[in-house]
């Protein structure tokens, strides 16, 4: 009964090499990409999210995973290249409060008043704090969201006064679970809505989504999968339910959206290597994390052309998660290191 | 039981071989496009780009209509059918809008087929005198062709085909004088089948690099599998020669003896083609190409099927020591296929191919 023994053994190889492309292990070089004229506006702290919310201020989170009551909100003012921390008036006196500040949205209301929602993991639970933005160094604190279904959350997109969908990154929030979770690929993550009061499943069976945004049009929102590579497009019904329109396996760790308010088009950070990013998260050898930013070209709300914009094997920047394209600049945010500016000498029409 | 032993150590070996081969074949490979500024086609120019070389003035020579024996048989039929011919092209940077001029030869050219590849150009300091040579691919040989630029009538006149048994089957050339160059044999079957046997399924390291010294034909360095594109550093004490199997540049010494010995290997992670150098910095720039399954169904049908083409810039630290690598293009096919080398003129770009088209770019992402 060779055959039997044959075949077990080609299955064999082709789990083992299937998991070995999947973690990278053959991707040891990355070339450079840059649109021009790169330079860092922050050294260090990090700026795992960011996003432009008008006239050349980018507001981001910073100090995620830097140890407890690090956290800050800092603004960039694009046309001066100064970052500040920005102050947060009115800030409740509470233990944790903007602990390991994460993923963030901001959103204008029918009043023209833009309000900022940040993501942070104090140690109890996964909490939302909405914050209005008073000027360009000061948020005004307004309240606190929570539910019991936050496990472990990652980014969120506010399409309403505190309605929002956040994306549960891990089912388990720490622990040998979690460890099992990432490491045995189990989709176990998903894509939460929270109406107002309290949070409900939008969409399930996701393997490590990440980053989340919403369309120009605001009927489609994207989902990066990171742990499948894959960006996910779903058509947003009037009550908020979530269908899968398409993906696009995109062979590199899709993290944070930015959607451009002209165009339409993507950018993603990126983490082009896995085995990398788990060697960051275990805390086993230093390896340099690359960095990538990737622009989804959309027609229609479908990808029409993927282009790369930026590409750096860590040197010059470190575990990029999040870039954003305004005022002819492409600002890209990491985890936890640095924060670049690029000049785009030229984008593609 | 023995036989048991030897019969599993062989498939292991077989096993890992042919894994080896898919992988190098790029199935897993996703590409991204990527542009350094506005780029358009060249007009006219259809057949193909494969080699160029500039010259300090602008001036730049483009071999096209690429045709040799070991291109499979869909392939030669489609060169006869789109009557593709073999010819040069005078690009100038200073006159992009003017496109390519195809040049004419002088009335003594007379080989009876003329299919070029590889190419290098090289001017007389003292007398301005403009001489060309170039791989000409017959049916039943290779030899080496040797032109004069003549700029009054925009012409070539033919001076001396080279024909040795040295000359295998060549791919590029590096002029080091007026009569002395060297050259690459990219590998020693004539067949489309042999090659692909030799080159990639048994990977026999059977590609050299020759020079020839004005007398004789010496064998520089050999044990090479598939060497494509030679081109001699600046201050002609280097050859860098595109290692096509190992994704690599190799970068050798040339010895008193016109010898080479190798210097660095730099890995590029893609196969190179062709190099040249950027003038201003003195890096190399290399068309590479990234998906090796997908540039060999295009070789054998351009008609069917697209290939993608990257532009690598390789920072030299010295002209012996590569380190570095920017990409400053990178097309799936739509645009061009089968990039094969890319030259930098006071930025602006120009991408030649195997079999496909010509690109002109305007590089800003370098200022």
């Amino acid at each position: 009964m060779w055959w039997i023994n044959t075949a077990l053994f080609v299955a064999g190889m082709a789990v083992f090499l299937d998991y070995r492309d999947w973690l990278g292990w053959n991707k040891h070089f990355f070339y450079k990409v840059a649109p021009g004229p790169c330079k860092y506006v922050s050294e260090d702290g990090g700026s795992e999210d960011l996003t432009h919310v008008g006239n050349g201020l980018v507001i981001m989170t910073s100090g995620l995973y830097q140890g407890k009551g690090v956290g800050k909100i800092k603004s960039l003012n694009l046309n001066t290249s100064e970052v500040t921390t920005m102050k947060i008036a009115g800030a409740p006196d509470r233990e944790g409060f903007m602990d390991d500040p994460h993923g963030l949205s901001a959103w204008t209301d029918d009043n023209g008043e833009t309000f900022v929602y940040v993501l942070t993991h104090p140690q109890s639970r996964d909490t939302i704090e909405v914050f209005k933005l008073r000027d360009n160094n000061t948020l005004k604190y307004k309240r606190t969201i929570t539910d019991p279904m936050f496990t472990d959350m990652n980014d969120l997109v506010v399409v309403g006064k505190d309605k929002f969908f956040i994306t549960m990154f891990r089912y388990y929030r720490g622990g040998y679970m979690q460890k099992f979770e990432m490491l045995a690929r189990r989709p176990w993550g998903g894509v939460l809505y929270y109406d107002g009061s309290k949070a409900r499943q939008a969409a399930s069976g996701l393997f490590l989504p990440n980053g989340i945004n919403v369309s120009k049009d605001k009927k489609t929102v994207f989902v990066s999968e990171l742990g499948a590579k894959t960006l996910i497009a779903y058509q947003r019904s009037p009550g908020n339910l979530l269908t899968k329109l398409w993906e696009k396996y995109s062979d590199t760790l899709v993290d944070n959206i930015e959607v451009d308010p002209d165009t339409g088009d993507l950018f993603i950070g990126c983490h082009p290597v896995l085995y990398r990013v788990f060697s960051f998260i275990f805390n086993v050898f230093d390896y340099p994390l690359p960095s990538q930013v990737l622009r989804y070209k959309m027609e229609d709300n479908f990808i029409s052309e993927i282009e790369e914009i930026y590409a750096d094997d860590g040197s010059e920047l470190y575990g990029s998660t999040v870039g954003t394209y305004a005022m002819g600049k492409l600002v890209i945010g990491t985890v936890m290191r640095q924060t670049l500016v690029c000049d785009v000498n030229y984008l593609s029409p | 039981m023995y036989a048991k032993i030897v019969g599993i150590s062989l498939l292991v070996v077989f096993s890992q071989h042919f894994a080896r081969i898919i992988y190098k074949a790029g199935y897993h490979h996703v590409l991204y496009n990527h542009t350094p500024g506005p780029c358009h086609q060249i007009p006219g120019v259809d057949h193909g780009s494969e080699d160029m070389e500039t010259l300090p003035n602008g001036m730049t020579f483009i071999t096209s209509g690429h045709w040799w024996s070991v291109g499979s048989k869909h392939f030669h039929n489609l060169y006869k059918e789109q009557n593709r011919q073999g010819k040069i092209l005078l690009f100038n940077f200073n006159t992009p809008e003017k496109g390519v001029i195809e040049l004419g030869f002088e009335d003594d050219f007379d080989i009876p087929e003329f299919h070029p590849h590889g190419i290098s150009v090289i001017q007389n300091e003292d007398t301005g005198k403009i001489t060309l040579f170039v791989v000409n691919h017959l049916s039943d040989r290779d030899q080496i062709e040797k032109f004069q630029f003549n700029e009054k009538h925009m012409m070539l006149e033919h001076l001396f085909s080279y024909r040795d048994e040295a000359i295998i089957l060549a791919n590029d050339v590096a002029a080091t004088s007026e009569n002395s160059f060297y050259f690459s044999n990219y590998a020693y079957s004539r067949s489309h089948l042999g090659m692909l046997f030799e080159c990639f399924l048994a990977q026999f390291p059977w590609g050299s690099v020759v020079y020839f010294d004005g007398a004789n034909y010496i064998e520089a360095a050999d044990g090479l599998l598939v060497p494509n594109g030679v081109l001699l550093s600046p201050d002609k004490r280097y050859l860098y020669v595109a290692n096509g199997f190992f994704t690599s540049l190799s970068i050798f010494g040339i010895d008193d003896d016109d010898r080479l010995s190798i210097i660095q290997e730099y890995q590029l992670y893609s196969s190179p083609d062709n190099f040249l150098i950027e003038p201003k910095t003195g890096n190399l720039l290399a068309g590479t190409h990234h998906v090796l399954h997908q540039t060999g169904d295009h070789l054998n049908a351009p008609d069917v099927y697209n290939a993608p083409t990257k532009v690598l810039m390789i920072h030299m630290t010295n002209t012996s020591h590569a380190d570095g690598i920017t990409e400053l293009y990178s097309d799936d096919g739509s645009n061009i296929s089968a990039g094969t080398v890319a030259s930098i003129y006071d930025n602006k770009m120009l991408i030649g191919s195997v079999v496909d088209k010509l690109m002109y770019c305007e590089v800003r992402t370098l200022e």
